[in-house]
């Protein structure tokens, strides 16, 4: 046993010191699309949004507007694959957390006629703002998740097993995975909610103590992701519980689950907000 | 005083007789006799109080005729002692029958049960009190009548007689070797009245002494239910009804300790090591038989039972060390010794009795007394999960109530032994101090599995699904006993001074002030250790009820009150999802194994092929150790002596005149030599 | 028709004479066999005895017409035997195989649920997909069970278990369990030490993804495959493009081989260091558990840097991959699988001496080699119970045929065997990825094939050994370059019901070792 402890000594200090230092996914990772307008052709081709199959990107053809919408997005790249004009590409970028779906929408007009965009930006961030100081008044320095699979095909929870592991080491942020819902702080789902596990997840809220909050982490949680909403799955959490945070990906990294949770508890500032390009 | 409320007090028990007997209306007239038990019995509660704390020794004599001699009753501290415990039980076992009975209402005789019950009450008043040994005989027999047929009176269940029967058998043994040693006594004393016999005592050679103490002591252990003696205990008290089991446990086995306390202490002044060591071996093995096969038991009667084998075992290590104590000049911890064995045996009277009576609450609400039946109780019953719980802190020793006070103070006796001067004592003593301490950890257990199986959880059966709370008469009966169990736990510096004037006379060593001051207890020496269950008892509640009330001030939000189980996110709950009684104490049951000797068989069921299972089946039974291996050697070899003696039984008149011959020649011879 | 096809037709027509039967042959390796509805159980039991086939996968249909399909596996020959049995439209009923081919089940019951085919004479017919609020006479995947719209829950609670009197209860855990584990609910019949049985209640994660791959461009069906089971994406959408490349009759190029070799590999690798570190957090060895998670989560960031994605997904394409190999990283590759190598070792000799580990796993959970074998168990379940059972030998796929290594086999059937499996399998897979590299010449072009139009009613049996055992696909096309029918059998489906068989009589504290030894999932299993 002596042994054992000799080989952990040795070892050394792993762990990263995220959020203070930034994690960066290595250069050809697949993370977040980004639209270049100029370069889409005038007419759009479209070939973007047949290649989709979470329906991640969508043409609405009545207000010519290319739509990307993250939560659905699953990151496999075959849309840049496709384009012809290299309008759209892949960074390496995966912190993408959120606390609505509107946040992670991207309008791209590609056609100059269509309405102008409502101004309601300004109610939502006073609302953001109060929800983010009280979340960090009361959940700072220490938060209990209760993680349900709802459905997932077990990639998110690889990700999340993973948080616990030497070099991530969530329990350095505070943050610790409970095993009854009513010690927790915060649900974090993953899966689109299979009709089986609709019951047990609506039970699970309910045992909850307020406050609390409720977190969905992968395309699947956050929308459905490639699963049609049918009498087999609810197409996201959000149909089922008030979400407070979304957090893209397929499955998104541990850096973008910690970004998430420290997100949901007012240490992290989300980084996307509802864009519109103009061409 | 007390005389004369005693005077006030008998002959009311016998009013409650005629008024059952007599009064038209068979329900009517079983309570108008169980309320005269009642009150007879809170009349001479506080005479017997009263005269206790005077501390004074009365004598009545009710007549004289030869050859028995004078028919006295004393009254001294001692008898005044277990009066007080007498009349209390009787008092709450009075009330509680008033309102149990209606249940047994055209199923049995309801008359004829409270003739029985003012006849025990009688009987067990005569037999604490005789200063005769042929009138404490006759008592202790009527007491043993009585009992038989309180324990038969549900006649018709089955086990029922055969477990009365087991009952008179082993008390008649019992009596036999009662009877040898008063009669050895008497040999000595040529008087069978107990002042003559302790002036005796010193004419009488060792070895005889030893005798009558070995009868006395088994003769009087097998009405307490000793270990091997304690084989009738755990049928027969299930097998009577509840209010009768809580009279059984609670005072005919304490009457049991007054013989063997009276015997010792009164008679023979302490005696030698050997008795000490005798009585504090056989009350380690019955404390620890008796707690493990508590703990695998299903009835609650039979836990409660055997419980009452464990804390006659404790009460057996206190006088055993008493002796012990005495024999080797530590007279004020033999004092202490014998005061916490009296204090034990009142103490589980007034808690045992409780336990009792809440089972016939039990019993009365759901029909069944199987903890695989029982279950959800405390919504549905509060009043009586309330006194119910107070009796099982008590028997569990918790503070501040009086099972842990005498619990805590036996410990500390048995530590105390490092003052003795042999090593072999010093060692005895500390194993004894190390199986109680195992003991008072089981008995947690199995009172913990007691309460929360019956009335914690979930019903597991229709009957307790339906129960309801009990008559108020019920109520009161246990709430009476309930205060008692508080009331001797947060104020033993009221009960202590009372028990000192009992164990002062014995070795004339008054230690009461040296044990209970200023509300703090010690065991006679005061800088070896300290509590006070007095403090303790303002303390604890505070202790629970001030952060609840702190909470609801200041918390600022609403609190949210959730009927609904987690059950890991499944909907449907089931009674089946709960532990049951054999799986909580199954732990247990593989540790100790090899007392146990479990036979488990698990069969799995499959109708088709062993690939597909349907169901299993359990089952499992526990060796009985004593029965398999002393008693059934016994029986084997009467039989087989019956066997040789019958061929003695020809039939032929002349081989009977020849045995009648043969016999009148040896006793000629005898006298002649 | 190839020459092993060949060979073992001649033997069907030399062992089969009692009924008719229609041949038709497939792709390379592949046999159909029709029988009538009532020959079905003689000739399986044929194939099984005499051919000495193992079954592998049942496939039902509904389009064009009612059909089942048995796969069977003759390792021998290498060749799969399929044998279809057409079913009336009116009352769907054939007779159960499974008192004759235990292995034949849980297929048998999960057509029955979401079919509504009926197995006559099967021992055991309870609900199996569809949990007790699922409406009678309602089956998801017929074609006239309408998805779009909610299908209402039925107000027919499960049913208690069966419990003796003598104190048995039953514990029940799940369906969300402690820690991040996926959905699933076991009730312990228990009488408090000794689980007398278990009874599981998985599916909880049904998603119905099988007909996610129906009418969709084949473009976009590897992405489905790789979320049938997350942590073995690779090994799903790999075997799925071979079926569809068998199905079209595509050559996968040389060098695409290799590469789907060497990430097959890779994905191996990060899932049996996730195992290890499994165990010893079962065991509460936590150095042991933190050192094999951190080597885990080296080999996911490796996975990240070499393919753009921790779980090597978007890799597989129909006719090849997507993404080769640049010289830069060729080299890297070399010196990370050096080093999760030499820490690997390090790691399991410190585990194998660690007496207070092994104590904890050995003679847990034993699956005798009858009922492994009975049941069709995969993986290094089976390869820890003595059955040498391996896709990658039995029928060799990618470049595996051309490259040398060993399988492990362990014969006790505990714990202990299992890891140990799959410690010996991580040098094995460290050595082909050498091996495979030594081979690998990147040229311009060669990376994946063009999809050519592909007929409609083209069936092809596509697999690969994932790290969990060997998985089978069955494909077939519809018009338009989509598919018909696909049907996914992950290895976790066959391997837990054995899981039950081995907790029964069994002690409560080593029902989470055993459960981690077995490694299994759920996603796999429920779909």
């Amino acid at each position: 046993m002596a042994v054992w402890t000799w080989k952990g000594i040795k070892k050394g200090v792993v762990s990263t010191r995220y959020p203070d230092e930034t994690l960066l996914m290595p250069d050809g990772y697949r993370g977040k699309p980004e639209i270049d307008a100029e370069r889409c052709t005038p007419t759009g081709c479209m070939r973007c949004a047949e290649a989709c199959l979470p329906r991640a990107i969508t043409w609405e053809s009545d207000r010519g507007v290319l739509a990307v919408d993250y939560a659905r997005c699953v990151f496999c790249g075959l849309c840049e694959e496709v384009c012809p004009d290299h309008a759209i590409y892949l960074t390496r970028e995966v912190e993408l957390a959120a606390r609505t779906r509107d946040d992670l929408t991207v309008q791209v007009r590609l056609s100059s006629a269509g309405p102008a965009h409502d101004a309601e930006d300004l109610l939502e961030t006073e609302v953001a703002a109060r929800l983010e100081t009280e979340s960090r008044r009361v959940f700072g320095r220490s938060l209990h998740v209760r993680h349900v699979d709802a459905g997932s095909c077990n990639g998110c929870e690889s990700e999340l097993q993973a948080l616990n592991n030497p070099y991530y080491n969530l329990h350095r942020l505070g943050i610790f995975f409970t095993p009854s819902p009513r010690f927790a702080d915060l649900l974090l789902v993953t899966g689109p909610v299979t009709r089986a596990m609709e019951g047990p997840l609506r039970l699970a809220y309910e045992a909850m103590a307020d406050p609390k909050l409720v977190v969905a982490a992968g395309a699947c949680a956050c929308s459905g992701g490639i699963f049609p909403e049918n009498a087999l799955t609810m197409g996201g959490v959000e149909k089922i519980l008030p979400v407070d945070v979304y957090i893209p990906g397929c499955p998104p990294p541990p850096v973008a689950l910690m970004q998430g949770l420290l997100l949901a508890i007012g240490r992290a500032e989300p980084r996307l907000k509802r864009t519109e390009i103009n061409r | 005083m007390l005389l004369s409320l005693f005077l006030l007090g008998a002959p009311l028990y016998l009013v409650g007789v005629m008024l059952a007997l007599v009064l038209p209306g068979e329900l009517r007239a079983a309570r108008m006799g169980l309320a005269m038990t009642a009150i007879s019995s809170a009349v001479g509660l506080l005479g017997s109080i009263m005269s206790l704390s005077e501390g004074h020794t009365r004598l009545l004599t009710l007549g004289s005729f030869f050859p028995v001699g004078a028919l006295e009753l004393k009254f001294d501290p001692l008898a005044t002692f277990f009066l007080v415990m007498i009349f209390l039980l009787m008092l709450a076992i009075g009330l509680f029958s008033v309102g149990y009975m209606a249940r047994y209402q055209g199923k049995y005789s309801l008359r004829y049960f409270p003739v029985l019950l003012n006849l025990l009450a009688l009987s067990l008043t005569l037999t604490v009190t005789a200063n005769n040994a042929m009138l404490f005989l006759v008592a202790w027999e009527v007491m043993a009548l009585v009992s038989y047929f309180l324990t038969v009176y549900r006649y018709d269940h089955p086990g029922t007689p055969r477990a009365a029967f087991l009952m008179t058998v082993i008390m008649e043994m019992g009596a036999g070797l009662l009877i040898v040693a008063f009669l050895l006594l008497y040999a000595f004393a040529e008087d069978f009245n107990f002042d003559a016999m302790r002036e005796a005592v010193p004419r009488i050679p060792e070895a005889v002494q030893g005798v009558i103490f070995l009868c006395a002591l088994f003769g009087f252990g097998a009405k307490v239910g000793i270990v091997p003696l304690h084989i009738w205990l755990p049928e027969a008290h299930p097998a009577a009804p509840s209010n009768v089991s809580a009279a059984l446990s609670g005072v005919v086995v304490s009457a049991g300790i007054y013989g063997i306390i009276r015997v010792t202490f009164t008679l023979f002044g302490g005696g030698p090591v050997w008795w000490g060591i005798v009585v504090l071996i056989v009350g380690a093995v019955s404390a620890v038989l008796g707690v493990m096969y508590a703990m695998q038991t299903h009835d609650l009667k039979c836990l409660l039972s055997y419980s009452t084998v464990e804390n006659m075992g404790i009460v057996l290590m206190l006088i055993g060390s008493a002796i012990i104590f005495a024999a080797s000049d530590l007279l004020p911890l033999a004092s202490l010794a014998l005061m916490i064995g009296l204090y034990h045996t009142l103490n589980h009277a007034a808690f045992k009795g409780s336990l009792f009576l809440g089972i016939g609450s039990l019993e009365y609400a759901t029909h069944s007394i199987n903890m695989d039946d029982l279950g959800g109780l405390a919504h549905r019953m509060p009043w009586t999960a309330c006194w119910f719980f107070i009796g099982t802190l008590s028997a569990a020793a918790i503070p501040p109530l009086n099972g842990f006070v005498t619990e805590w103070f036996t410990l500390q006796v048995l530590f105390q032994g490092f003052r003795l001067p042999s090593a072999f004592l010093k060692i005895l003593l500390s194993l004894a101090g190390a199986t109680l301490a195992l003991t008072i950890a089981m008995s947690l257990t199995i009172f913990l599995k007691q309460y929360g199986m019956s009335f914690l959880g979930a019903a597991r059966s229709r009957g307790a699904d339906e129960a309801r709370e009990v008559p108020r008469s019920m109520l009161v009966g246990m709430g009476i006993l309930g205060i008692s169990c508080v009331g001797l736990g947060v104020l033993p510096f009221l009960v202590i001074p009372l028990i000192d004037q009992v164990t002062t006379p014995v070795w004339a060593t008054p230690i009461a002030e040296k044990v209970s001051a200023d509300l703090i207890l010690h065991p006679y020496y005061d800088g070896f250790s300290a509590v006070s269950p007095s403090y303790l008892g303002f303390v604890l509640p505070l202790l629970l009820l001030v952060p609840l009330v702190l909470v609801w001030a200041l918390s600022s939000r609403k609190i949210r009150w959730v009927e609904r189980r987690w059950l890991g996110g499944l909907d449907a709950f089931r009674p089946s999802m709960q532990f049951s009684p054999l799986a909580f104490s199954n732990a247990i049951r593989i540790i100790f194994g090899w007392i146990y000797r479990p036979q488990q068989d698990s069969r799995l069921a499959f109708p088709y092929s062993s690939y597909y299972v349907r169901s299993t089946g359990y089952r499992s039974h526990i060796f009985p150790l004593v029965e398999q291996y002393l008693y059934l050697p016994i029986i084997k070899g009467t039989k087989w002596l019956s066997r040789g003696a019958v061929r003695f039984q020809s039939g032929s008149l002349n081989r009977y005149i020849t045995y009648i011959f043969l016999l009148l020649l040896v006793a000629l011879l005898l006298r002649i030599l | 028709m190839e020459e092993t096809s060949k060979r073992v037709l001649a033997r069907i027509e030399e062992g089969w004479k009692t009924a008719p039967l229609k041949v038709s042959e497939g792709p390379p390796g592949e046999i159909e066999c029709e029988v009538p509805t009532d020959g079905v159980a003689d000739f399986a039991s044929f194939v099984v005895k005499a051919l000495h086939g193992r079954l592998v996968s049942v496939v039902g249909q509904e389009e064009p017409a009612p059909v089942l399909r048995y796969l069977f596996s003759l390792p021998a020959e290498q060749v799969f035997v399929r044998v279809a049995v057409r079913l009336e439209p009116g009352h769907r009923r054939f007779p159960s195989l499974t008192p004759i081919v235990h292995a034949a089940h849980w297929y048998e019951r999960e057509l029955h649920d979401l079919f509504g085919y009926e197995p006559v004479g099967h021992p055991h017919l309870d609900r199996l997909i569809l949990h007790s609020d699922w409406p009678e006479g309602t089956h998801p995947f017929r074609k006239s069970c309408n998805l779009t719209h909610p299908v209402p829950r039925s107000e027919a609670g499960g049913e208690g278990p069966a419990l003796g009197r003598d104190g048995e209860f039953e514990l029940p855990f799940g369906p969300i369990r402690a820690g991040v584990v996926e959905s699933a609910h076991f009730r312990f019949l228990t009488v408090g030490e000794e689980i007398l049985k278990l009874e599981m209640q998985l599916f909880y994660k049904f998603r119905g993804i099988e007909r996610l791959f129906e009418n969709q461009p084949l473009v976009l069906c590897p992405l489905v495959a790789e979320r049938v089971s997350g942590i073995s994406s690779f090994a799903h959408s790999l075997a799925f493009c071979q079926a569809v490349e068998r199905a079209a009759g595509i050559a996968v190029p040389r060098p695409a081989c290799l590469l789907r070799t060497i990430y097959a590999e890779l994905e191996r690798i990060y899932n049996h260091l996730g195992n290890l570190a499994h165990l010893c957090e079962a065991t509460s060895l936590r150095v042991g558990e933190a050192q094999c998670s951190l080597l885990k989560e080296y080999a996911k960031q490796f996975n990240a840097k070499l393919s753009g994605h921790r779980f090597l997904r978007g890799i597989n394409a129909i006719g090849g991959v997507r993404r080769g190999l640049t010289a830069g990283q060729h080299r890297e590759l070399l010196g990370a699988i050096d080093y999760i190598g030499r820490e690997t070792k390090v790691l399991t000799d410190l585990i194998l001496s660690t007496k207070s580990h092994l104590d904890r796993l050995v003679t847990t959970g034993i699956l005798p080699e009858k009922l492994a074998a009975d049941y069709g168990a995969v993986g290094p379940v089976a390869r820890g119970s003595g059955l040498p059972w391996d896709m990658r030998k039995d029928h060799p796929y990618a470049a595996y045929g051309d490259l040398t290594f060993n399988v492990p086999v362990y014969h006790y059937g505990d714990a202990l065997a299992r890891m140990r499996v799959r410690m010996d399998e991580i040098p094995e897979s460290i050595q082909l990825i050498r091996e495979a590299m030594d081979r690998f010449e990147l040229a311009e072009g060669d990376l994946v094939a063009p999809l050519p139009q592909i007929p409609a009613g083209r069936r092809a049996i596509g697999w690969a050994e994932s790290p969990r055992g060997g998985l089978v696909v069955f494909v077939e096309t519809g018009e338009g370059n989509t598919l018909r029918r696909c049907k996914v059998r992950s290895p976790s489906f066959c391997n837990w019901y054995l899981f039950q068989a081995t907790v029964t009589q069994t002690m409560m504290m080593d029902w989470p070792i055993n459960e981690r030894s077995f490694g299994l999932t759920h996603a796999g299993c429920d779909l």
